[in-house]
């Protein structure tokens, strides 16, 4: 049973964004840590690709103020021993969409981009031992100050100077101040009362993506999937309407339970406010794992989780290519042996048509680090070693899918990282041209040199499948690669 | 909270407007405070900024304590003494009334454009995260908590009687104070 968890925004599991892209002309790899709560800190870090680098900068725009409505931009520090790397932290004030804008100054001019992020609270922060220590002390020196002060007062304020209290006058005294113990006390419980509140009230905050349910249903020979969204808050007061990303309102992966031997991606379209429909491809019948991505008009981005029960397909409908004639031309699917335990990683993936794709930043030398940033580099190569045509695959030059094999992390990633194309259209409006074409965002042309990466980092160890996808002579092909991340 | 204040001081000071003179110097410090902030540059550092700002933000004008704490002095300085609870619901019921006539009629001349200037601070409090277009900004919008009611009111007067006859309480534990 995969842990299907919809804590989570845009991805699962997979908290960080990655981007690749240019400032200008300089080449920037981008990687922003979210702080998780809001208000909080998100940390940042700039990688310039090129050299004449005077200073970077950075500064948080929210997606309603926009540029007017941002501070001036923070200088990012460039971090010891690493050439080229820059670093610093931002405040996100509050909950919602914003681009991180990045200037990059030197001699090749000024060049800037944006990079998306939610800013949602995904957990609640518990108090470091330290501090609790610390605010314990501060809270017994107060209210044996407190306790003082109430005897000194109740035994010898209201006597002449230099007088001493007797005893009835101290023993009176004493009552007292017991008595504002207990009153200190209540106020102890109440404060204890009041902060569990506080604490039940972040939980209860913390964003969680729209529930949602799967079903497939038989219509004849063909199999329906339908994605109902049954949460209380869609089309609520926080609600803003989808937008397209890459051409489509949704995203849909599905993945067989437990093996990941069955992969699809689909793109539903809307029959009604909350369903979503697209006809399930030839795949065995069993129980998948649905991640859907989709992406406000915000800039917002959450991934919809759920899970749904294929039936096995009809006689005779397995060998239909096309299912049906709504299926959408971009959907893909593709059929692996299951994720072994996996030892060693195979670094050539079989794409048919006599393409086969080569994981070419991999080797079984140097194993593959979680937390470690990475370049995610595949060759498609013909059967004669020659690399493959690549055409664009909705507008880019390639996909993947990214699930742990207990699906506590899934990420759906492009050549300029993990944002969504829709996000970087809605936020980054004035900078959209210098985000270079060449780092993946493919409108027209052609790519001879048949390589495609994906900048990521996985952000925790264990067993993980990759499915990325590419097209070449007009097909989708779609590469699957095991890998063990330590 | 101001009855008991305002009150025990009035209990316990020698002089005859010992409130009044609480008050004021509450007013002259807060106020103090407003007139001299904005005169200093300051830029907000946190995103998003809805409103820019280009001077520090002072806080709102300060409440008119004063008047109730000038009936409040009279009250206890006048010669006819009630016992202490008959006092206190005297006191109480006159901080409230005297307040509310005062501090209502006030705060709608906030609002009027008669009140935007570096004086009154009328339209001068607006921190960086405040829309500027917000519907409250020149108007009184609602009453989320529901407390400009009859009952609300009576809610709030009754506070302030049991509030003044605290405030006589401790005024005199005050009044006994010798070192």
């Amino acid at each position: 049973m995969l842990l299907l968890s919809r804590d989570a925004a845009a991805h699962v599991g997979s908290p960080d964004t990655f981007f690749a892209g240019s400032a200008g002309k300089y080449p920037v790899r981008v990687t922003i840590r979210p702080p998780g709560v809001v208000p909080g800190l998100a940390e940042i870090s700039v990688r310039v690709g090129s050299s004449g680098v005077r200073r970077v900068t950075i500064r948080p725009v929210r997606y309603d103020a926009g540029p007017a409505g941002a501070p001036a931009p923070d200088v990012a520090t460039p971090v010891a021993g690493q050439p080229g790397l820059y670093a610093g932290a931002l405040w996100l004030m509050s909950e919602g969409s914003y681009a991180i804008e990045i200037a990059v100054e030197g001699e090749s001019g000024t060049g800037r981009t944006s990079v998306p992020i939610a800013s949602l609270p995904t957990r609640v922060l518990p108090m470091g031992r330290g501090l609790f220590f610390l605010v314990l002390a501060f809270a017994v020196l107060l209210m044996a100050g407190g306790l003082a002060i109430v005897f000194a007062a109740a035994s010898e304020s209201a006597l002449p100077p230099g007088e001493k209290p007797g005893p009835a006058r101290r023993r009176a005294a004493r009552n007292t101040t017991m008595a504002a113990g207990g009153v200190f006390l209540l106020l102890l419980f109440g404060e204890s009362a009041w902060s569990a509140r506080v604490r039940r009230s972040a939980e209860r905050q913390v964003f969680r993506s729209y529930r949602t349910t799967a079903e497939v249903r038989a219509e004849g020979a063909v199999r329906v999937m339908k994605l109902s969204i049954d949460d209380p808050t869609w089309k609520g007061a926080t609600w803003r309407p989808l937008v397209l990303d890459h051409g489509k309102l949704m995203h849909l992966f599905a993945m067989r339970e437990p093996a990941l031997d069955a992969f699809a991606h689909l793109h539903p379209v809307a029959v009604s406010e909350r369903e979503f429909e697209a006809p399930f491809p030839s795949l065995p019948g069993g129980t998948y794992s649905i991640f859907a991505d989709v992406t406000d008009e915000t800039g917002l981005s959450q991934t919809l989780v759920a899970r749904a029960e294929v039936p096995a397909a009809a006689a005779g409908a397995a060998t239909a290519l096309l299912p049906s004639s709504r299926a959408d031309p971009d959907d893909s699917w593709r059929i692996s042996p299951p994720l072994p335990p996996v030892v060693r990683q195979p670094l050539v993936s079989d794409l048919g048509g006599g393409l086969s794709m080569t994981w070419a930043s991999a080797s079984q030398a140097a194993p593959i680090l979680a937390g470690r940033e990475l370049t995610l580099r595949f060759l498609v190569c013909d059967s004669g070693g020659r690399p493959a045509v690549l055409e664009p695959y909705m507008g880019m030059k390639g996909h993947a899918a990214v699930v742990r094999d207990d699906g506590s992390v899934f990420v759906h990633l492009h050549p300029m990282g993990t944002v969504s194309m829709a996000s970087l259209d809605r936020l980054s409006g004035r900078h959209r041209s210098d985000s270079s074409e060449s780092h993946g965002t493919m409108n027209s042309a052609s790519d001879p040199g048949g390589e495609v990466s994906f900048p990521y980092a996985f952000p925790k160890a264990g067993p993980y499948r990759l499915w990325v996808q590419v097209r070449s002579g007009g097909e989708v092909r779609t590469g699957v690669f095991d890998v063990l991340v330590r | 909270m101001f009855p008991l204040f305002l009150v025990g001081i009035a209990r316990a000071g020698r002089s005859r407007w010992s409130a009044t003179a609480a008050a004021a110097v509450y007013m002259a410090l807060l106020g103090g405070v407003d007139w001299v902030l904005p005169l200093f540059p300051a830029e907000a550092r946190l995103a998003p900024i809805y409103n820019p700002i280009t001077r520090m933000v002072p806080f709102c004008f300060p409440l008119l304590l004063a008047f109730p704490a000038m009936a409040i002095d009279s009250l206890l300085k006048s010669r006819r003494r009630p016992g202490d609870n008959a006092l206190g619901v005297l006191l109480g019921a006159a901080f409230f009334l005297v307040f509310l006539a005062v501090q209502w009629p006030f705060g709608w001349f906030q609002m009027t454009p008669a009140a935007r200037n570096w004086f009154f601070l009328g339209d001068r409090y607006w921190s960086y995260y405040f829309h500027p277009g917000a519907p409250w900004r020149y108007g009184f919008i609602g009453d989320p908590a529901g407390m400009a009611t009859v009952p609300g009111f009576l809610v709030a007067a009754a506070l302030s009687v049991v509030s003044a006859r605290l405030g006589l309480l401790a005024g005199d534990r005050l009044a006994r104070v010798r070192r």
